[in-house]
């Protein structure tokens, strides 16, 4: 991205109308890894990609759940999403409180639009570098509501946020008739199969880098990871991978390995 | 008073025995130490009792909870025969109180948001014996305007233990292996205390295990026993059973409804 003079503070607008640390701000969010949302009639589902930054890290949770009715998924900035999450939760244990019932899933969109929204107008105070995929389910059924960086929170039937996150939004689209009359289970496998188009050709889902989250009617949300994931990635595994390398031309991916560092003068085939 | 001065020779004693009694009366309708501040009045009473007793036993892994459903007003008038005294916070932590109703919906309402947060911040349910501690602090901050109900908690611990909490009103907690409170209190505790606790009986007495059967016998019993005298104590019994390993069962069993 390019910098130039109106993008010092959020309150700063730019000749063109733009608010330029906001959109900045978006960008952050499109540097996470990928999470995917669906919605049935009758369930709502997340998944995520959890990143390990080297091999002796562990996988950073991306999934919360905030009540017995709702969960969290996040992209961006994850120390930022936690406190997003923490709000969350805290609204929901306060309508709770007050009204003995789970909040609805309106009235939570509505509190995020306007903690977001208070970050992109006051001077000193930065917008929330994170996306929010918030998975319900409640009297009008289940929702999944996206939140963004600009205070954007919108109501989605599916959708992906995060890196890579178009190839997962081109499946959702393509599928999006049968999501409705889904079950639990095939809604967690187009979850899955949307979020394996956003790795890149050499990685695969696995128990260790993938987590779920499904709630819905007569199911109060639950995570499911590690070991308990691995059933519904072998159903995803029946399905043939569709890989596209973007530019380069087909190139089959199985057993493929990236190529050597520090090779002298021009690269050398990739024969290993 | 003032004017007794001793025995005089020149007094007549049955003058002076009039005199004294009339002194007598005197004292007795309006003493030194009686001021006029100390005249009582009716006040508006922030608490009021609705009756019922609730029990609670635990064994090597289980722990269970009873209740009887009746609130009542006055100790006579029935309000309803379906009241909930216990209530299930977790798959490990039972709540059962009794004695002021308003205090008892608060309390769950006030551990329950606890609960719910812990399970945010920790990803996990809490247990009881954390959860015993927490409702001790949350019963004593109210020390100058107490929570009126005799508290109970009942769960299975983290050793996968029965346990049984007992409280006052304001948080002094004790772990027991049985406990009741409510209007039929000194009703069960001594019959728990004779067939669980053993205290009445010889040293060399042949003492049944406590098996769930045996526990769940025992509440029966000591609740029937109670809804026979005690007049806020009736309706329904409210059963609550909690095994290690297990889902948490409810049951309701016919009391007498006088």
């Amino acid at each position: 991205m390019f910098r130039n003079q109106y993008d010092s503070d959020v309150t700063v607008w730019s000749p063109q109308g733009r608010l330029h640390q906001v959109e900045y701000a978006v960008e952050a969010m499109k540097q996470g890894s990928a999470t995917v949302g669906i919605k049935s009639e009758t369930h709502a589902v997340i998944v995520a990609l959890k990143r390990a930054q080297n091999e002796l890290c562990s996988h950073q949770k991306k999934i919360y759940e905030i009540d017995t009715h709702s969960g969290v998924s996040i992209a961006g900035l994850l120390s930022d999403g936690r406190i997003l999450a923490r709000f969350l939760q805290t609204e929901c244990s306060s309508w709770r409180w007050d009204y003995k019932l789970p909040i609805p899933m309106k009235k939570l969109a509505e509190a995020m639009q306007l903690k977001l929204q208070a970050n992109t107008q006051y001077y000193g105070r930065r917008p929330f570098g994170v996306g929010l995929l918030v998975a319900g389910y409640d009297k009008d059924g289940a929702h999944i509501i996206q939140t963004d960086p600009s205070a954007e929170v919108v109501s989605m039937l599916g959708t992906s946020i995060g890196s890579r996150s178009q190839s997962a939004r081109t499946y959702l689209e393509r599928h999006v008739d049968e999501f409705e009359k889904s079950t639990p289970e095939q809604l967690i496998v187009h979850a899955l199969l949307a979020l394996r188009d956003t790795l890149p050709a050499e990685e695969n889902l696995s128990a260790q880098n993938t987590s779920i989250g499904i709630v819905g009617k007569d199911m109060p949300f639950k995570i499911i990871e590690d070991e308990l994931v691995q059933t519904h990635l072998d159903q995803v595994a029946t399905h043939p991978r569709n890989i596209t390398a973007p530019g380069s031309g087909a190139a089959p991916a199985a057993g493929r390995q990236s190529p050597a560092p520090g090779g002298a003068g021009a690269p050398e085939p990739m024969q290993q | 008073m003032s004017n007794f001065t001793g025995i005089t020779a020149t007094m007549n004693p049955l003058a002076e025995m009039a005199q004294f009694k009339q002194n007598m009366r005197e004292v007795a309708a309006s003493p030194e130490w009686r001021t006029s501040k100390l005249i009582e009045r009716q006040r508006w009473n922030p608490y009021s009792m609705e009756g019922g007793s609730t029990a609670a036993i635990s064994g090597d892994n289980f722990a269970i909870v009873a209740s009887d459903t009746r609130m009542t007003q006055n100790d006579i008038n029935i309000l309803t025969r379906d009241a909930e005294k216990i209530h299930v916070l977790n798959d490990s932590i039972i709540l059962s109180t009794s004695g002021f109703y308003g205090d008892v919906i608060q309390l769950r309402k006030v551990l329950q948001s606890r609960l719910h947060k812990y399970r945010f911040d920790y990803r996990a349910d809490m247990s009881a014996d954390l959860c015993a501690e927490l409702l001790s602090r949350n019963l004593y901050y109210r020390r100058f305007f107490p929570y009126y109900t005799g508290a109970m908690l009942a769960g299975i611990d983290e050793n996968g233990k029965g346990a049984v909490f007992s409280y006052d009103p304001i948080g002094c907690i004790e772990r027991l292996g049985y406990s009741a409170s409510g209007a039929a209190e000194p009703m069960i505790i001594p019959f728990l205390d004779c067939q669980i606790g053993h205290v009445t009986v010889a040293e060399d007495y042949e003492k049944p295990p406590l098996t769930i059967e045996r526990a769940i016998s025992l509440m029966k019993d000591a609740f029937r026993g109670a809804a026979e005298r005690e007049i806020s104590t009736g309706d329904k019994i409210h059963l609550v059973i909690a095994e290690a390993g297990k889902p948490i069962v409810q049951k309701f069993l016919p009391l007498r409804e006088d």
